[in-house]
């Protein structure tokens, strides 16, 4: 049996990455606000604004979803960058291969190899990200005096209908799932052309 | 924040704009020499396929056929990007295209009273793209014709140099223009154009494409 941990970076490593991701998490909500503006100036039907007083419900289902893209957002680019800082899956993928794959083959031999390790790293991520900016970093930056939103509990609170902290993290492990999903292919993609230019 | 978008937007076209109009137009400078080179000798040229589709997806067609005389020149383009990009041939298939940044700071620095110059030169990777070319088949008709053919790999818009690794894989060598490499002999445009063109005159009289 292949002990599959020896390729386990230790979370400490990535603790800076996933932290940083707090304050990508609210750039990118912001930054989805400013292209639903944009949109909203060209085609304003199709996007519309809501006004916060006469119509609530609207205005906060549009919030909530502008907030799950933020955090899908940011969660992609979290593994992307966790990802390209994993030196042992660089190193194992590339002796196996020379860097000489296909995108095909190496997605394959990656989930053959790395498939556990991704599954724990993913739903990791959402209990080191989730839990401190839902309940630490609005209550946190207000004794500081900066009043910021709290776009977790937009998204996940209201989103479930329910107080609890348990749906929220499923919710947050399903995107990072997805996230990761999306980042493993260009990760296979950068470390082949990184190995190949090194000469 | 509509109007910066729009600033932002605006700037990403143009530099998009000027990347393609760039490539469109020494992709089809070249085309026009080969088809003086072509006139000039009574050749023949073909399209084998759409000569813009290389940048995106390299086949095991050539794309160009030229025939002058008795030679056929079976012509495969590489997209070299720019005058700043390197290309790699890592083995037959593989090649990579990527640019190399050099940064250099220059710092004074106190140590106890006393300073002293720190230099530090860092050179990086940037934009590694990976191309894979796979081994070019030839259809049965150049066999049965009894001309002579000769693989070409053309660079355009041409690198800045082309490496590779030798067959015996013991060292990696600088490639230039008319050599040999895994088959086939590498050129820009208008080197190609003056070799055909050596290759095919009897004359001492100079000409220009």
């Amino acid at each position: 049996m292949k002990l599959r941990h020896r390729y386990l970076n230790p979370i400490g490593v990535f603790l800076i990455v996933y932290m940083f991701g707090l304050l990508l998490f609210g750039f990118c909500c912001e930054a989805v606000e400013w292209v639903y503006t944009y949109l909203n100036h060209l085609f304003p039907r199709i996007f519309p604004v809501y006004s916060v007083i006469l119509e609530k419900e609207e205005y906060y289902r549009l919030l909530r979803i502008q907030t799950l893209v933020g955090l899908f957002l940011t969660l992609s680019l979290i593994h992307f960058i966790s990802l390209k800082l994993e030196n042992k899956k660089y190193e194992r993928l590339i002796g196996l291969t020379d860097g000489k794959y296909p995108i095909k083959e190496g997605l394959k031999l990656y989930f053959d190899e790395f498939l556990a390790t991704d599954a724990i790293t993913s739903a990791l991520i959402p209990a080191v990200i989730v839990i401190p900016s839902y309940f630490i970093s609005y209550k946190l930056m207000g004794y500081f005096g900066l009043i910021i939103p709290n776009w977790l509990g937009y998204a996940l609170k209201t989103q479930c209908g329910i107080g609890s902290i348990i749906p929220a993290v499923l919710i947050a492990a399903l995107f990072s799932f997805a996230g990761r999903i999306l980042a493993i292919p260009l990760t296979v993609r950068s470390w082949r052309a990184a190995w190949l230019s090194d000469i | 924040m509509v109007d910066i978008i729009n600033v932002i937007l605006l700037i990403i076209g143009l530099i998009l704009f000027i990347r393609l109009s760039v490539w469109t137009y020494k992709r089809s400078a070249m085309i026009v020499k080969l088809y003086r080179l072509v006139k000039e000798y009574s050749g023949e040229i073909k399209f084998l396929r759409f000569p813009y589709l290389p940048n995106l997806f390299m086949s095991e067609k050539p794309d160009i056929s030229v025939r002058i005389l008795d030679t056929v020149y079976l012509i495969r383009l590489y997209s070299g990007g720019s005058r700043h990009s390197l290309v790699h041939f890592a083995d037959e298939k593989y090649s990579v295209r990527y640019i190399k940044m050099a940064s250099k700071w220059v710092a004074y620095r106190g140590f106890f009273g006393r300073s002293a110059m720190v230099d530090v030169a860092h050179a990086f990777t940037v934009g590694a793209k990976v191309f894979m070319l796979p081994p070019m088949k030839l259809s049965e008709e150049y066999e049965k014709s009894g001309l002579t053919t000769e693989k070409i790999l053309l660079f355009n818009p041409s690198p800045n140099a082309v490496s590779y690794v030798t067959p015996e894989k013991t060292r990696i060598k600088l490639a230039f223009t008319g050599d040999e490499m895994n088959g086939m002999k590498i050129f820009t445009g208008s080197s190609f154009v003056a070799y055909a063109d050596r290759q095919t005159r009897k004359d001492d009289e100079m000409r220009y494409f």
